[in-house]
């Protein structure tokens, strides 16, 4: 399908772009249309494409040895894929990706993508301002992760609701995130980490402790 | 009384863009898309997995659930 400069423009991160800039994306560009529940990328194959969600939604997911997914995001309008693996030398995708509703994508073949880098000064300024935004985060993760603190804080306060004698509350993530003084996100991803651990189980709407020690332990970490 | 049976996954309206990842990977059918809009359409069938509140990219959904100590917690073994 023929891109027009108007699909170029309907997608937020080329907005800001030169107008011969857009005009060089609507010509490398292709619509790619995927119906619901189709895999349309398997993960450790070269990468093709970089892709711009149009409009639907798709799972990003790895799959494990034994063939279990694992989610790893939700792709929403507006979001991309690829950018990464399309710009370093191993040049293979990192996970599978299948529409869950009708999926309307952008697609750029790679070597395209690297041309349009190279020439068009304006398109690798916001490719390079989104991987920015990218690495930031990663930093603030592994400043999370390296902290400890909130999972020393959140194994203290299971220990100490689960003693409770009246357990009547029942806690969301977002409730202990605010109590503890940090994001749902981090309270979620610790919570795993214990289940992963043995520390805990969650069932029938639950939080167990199954082993009291180990998580007196992570609380005097 | 069984406590969670009181307990049911709440959807933020506002914090929801439509992705329709809730309703995809819920295996009981509890929650389904009314046009674009997740509503809780089975409450009886949900059984507190949690995968809707894991999956959803904004963290429009809360589970909330009870915390409590296994009889044998302090032995480490379930
Ligand atoms: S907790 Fe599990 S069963 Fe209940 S609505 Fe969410 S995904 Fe469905
Ligand atoms: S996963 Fe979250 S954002 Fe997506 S439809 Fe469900 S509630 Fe809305």
């Amino acid at each position: 399908m023929t891109v027009s400069i108007q699909t170029i423009y309907d997608l937020a991160i080329f907005k800001s772009l030169k107008p011969e800039s857009q005009e060089a994306l609507a010509k490398a560009s292709l619509v790619k249309e995927c119906s619901p529940n189709t895999i349309f990328q398997m993960q450790d194959e070269r990468c093709e494409f970089v892709g711009f969600v149009r409009s639907g939604s798709a799972v990003i997911f790895r799959l494990s040895a034994n063939g279990n997914e694992q989610i790893i995001s939700v792709l929403t309008p507006g979001m991309h894929f690829n950018t990464v693996p399309a710009l370093d030398a191993r040049n293979n995708v990192r996970a599978c990706i299948k529409a869950i509703s009708p999926l309307s994508l952008l697609v750029i073949p790679v070597g395209l993508f690297r041309t349009l880098l190279q020439s068009h000064a304006d398109i690798a300024y916001i490719i390079l301002t989104d991987f920015a935004k990218r690495l930031d985060h990663l930093v603030q993760l592994v400043d999370e992760l390296s902290l400890h603190s909130v999972r020393g804080r959140l194994a203290l306060f299971l220990l100490n609701q689960a003693q409770e004698k009246q357990h009547s509350k029942a806690w969301t993530q977002d409730e202990i995130a605010a109590h503890l003084g940090t994001v749902r996100d981090v309270i979620g991803r610790t919570l795993r980490a214990f289940i992963k651990a043995g520390l805990i189980e969650r069932k029938n709407g639950e939080i167990v402790v199954i082993n009291q020690k180990g998580l007196e332990e992570e609380a005097n970490f | 009384m069984d406590q969670s049976k009181k307990l049911l996954m709440k959807i933020n309206a506002s914090l929801c863009v439509h992705c329709g990842a809730c309703s995809y990977l819920c295996a009981t059918g509890t929650i389904a898309l009314k046009g674009t809009d997740p509503t809780v359409d089975k409450p009886e069938q949900c059984t507190n997995c949690g995968l809707c509140e894991e999956i959803c990219p904004t963290g429009a959904i809360s589970l909330p659930f009870f915390i409590k100590l296994q009889a044998n917690a302090l032995l480490g073994i379930s």
